[in-house]
């Protein structure tokens, strides 16, 4: 089974400001560190407090993006429950369930693995990832910041821990990202 | 005696961020839900922290404030909080003190119809501007570019307490801010 994409909120606005975060639903899976645009609020009974989200693209729009991150409040993961798998890479939010989702705002500071980003970093030569019209809800790895778009620049290449226990295959890269474009 | 706005400020920024709420004392009175422009601090004995607030015309349509008084003010045109059970007859006199905040993009705010001018009809946004808005956000089928505007994104309604049957709830407007 692929990894999911794995982020970790370093320091973001919304972990202060309660009007950047809302919930949201997709047609698709979301990895933690996808983005979406919203589109309204869902028609679905008992979601009037959710809304629709979409894949960003030219039409839909590559501004004002909400990215996914879903905490300890989600149990299920692809069948499997949180506790009794360890690795974190296995966790997505399963199409059509409801989602956590924040705003991203200037200057937030997050880290996130490869698995929720397209394209590939290259040292030295990628220094940004931004939101493109063929990335759908996945940023893409670039040589530069693309203008009027949600973009964030790559501050370091550290890790995060797995919890697997294996000798060695403890650590995977991840990458520190501020956000420089929304 | 004619209704007033009731805004409920349902997910805005600056409930967290403490820079982006003001006191301003204006000449006219005001009802939540209203937007002003802010020209300069009070010059009156007393209020050196308070703004003076202005209706939003040409070249101040962006930028604007939004009056939203809590449960701080008591006196709403002669009636006391808590003796008149109807939301819909509290407003700010003029002269009187009152708290704004400043819209930021992604807010959403419940409004009744009373906060805006025009007519709802098939409109999707509420703009400001300097034609028969003034105070009040005006009804408009797009958004208007550059100046403060915010998107319908659900009728919904507001509960009173009145305890009369059947006149418990009124239409209200959700509304996300689209532009500044």
């Amino acid at each position: 089974m692929a990894s999911h994409g794995v982020l970790i909120p370093e320091a973001i606005a919304a972990k202060d400001v309660d009007a950047y975060n809302r919930s949201a639903v997709g047609a698709m899976d979301l990895d933690n560190g996808n983005v979406v645009v919203l589109s309204g609020k869902s028609a679905t009974a008992g979601e009037s407090e959710v809304f629709t989200a979409i894949a960003p693209s030219t039409g839909n729009g590559l501004t004002g993006l909400w990215m996914v991150y879903s905490g300890d409040e989600i149990v299920l993961t692809d069948a499997r429950y949180k506790g009794i798998d360890p690795d974190v890479r296995n966790f997505y939010n399963v199409a059509t369930k409801t989602v956590s989702i924040y705003k991203p705002q200037l200057g937030d500071i997050i880290l996130l693995t490869t698995d929720a980003l397209s394209g590939s970093y290259s040292a030295g030569v990628t220094t940004h990832i931004n939101a493109t019209d063929g990335g759908g809800i996945e940023l893409v790895w670039g040589n530069s910041q693309t203008g009027s778009v949600l973009s964030y620049k790559l501050q370091a290449v550290k890790y995060i821990s797995l919890a697997t226990g294996a000798i060695d295959t403890q650590r995977v890269a991840a990458y520190e990202f501020e956000c420089v474009g929304l | 005696m004619a209704y007033h706005g009731v805004l409920i400020p349902e997910a805005i920024v600056a409930m967290n961020i403490d820079s982006l709420n003001r006191s301003v004392i204006c000449a006219s009175a005001l009802d939540n839900g209203m937007v002003v422009a802010l020209a300069d601090k009070s010059a009156t004995a007393g209020e050196n922290e308070v703004w003076t607030a202005t209706v939003p015309a040409t070249g101040t349509l962006t930028s604007l404030w939004m009056i939203y008084s809590g449960d701080e003010i008591v006196l709403t045109d002669s009636r006391y909080k808590g003796l008149d059970p109807d939301v819909r007859n509290f407003f700010t006199p003029a002269s009187k003190v009152v708290s704004v905040f400043k819209p930021q993009v992604g807010d959403i705010i419940l409004c009744t119809a009373e906060c805006f001018a025009g007519s709802k009809a098939a409109n999707t946004f509420v703009n400001a501007t300097d034609t028969t808005g003034g105070l009040n956000l005006e009804w408009g089928a797009t958004q208007t570019a550059s100046v403060l505007s915010f998107h319908l994104i659900a009728t919904k309604y507001i509960s009173l307490a009145t305890g009369a049957i059947d006149t418990q709830r009124i239409t209200a407007y959700e509304m996300e801010c689209v532009g500044l």
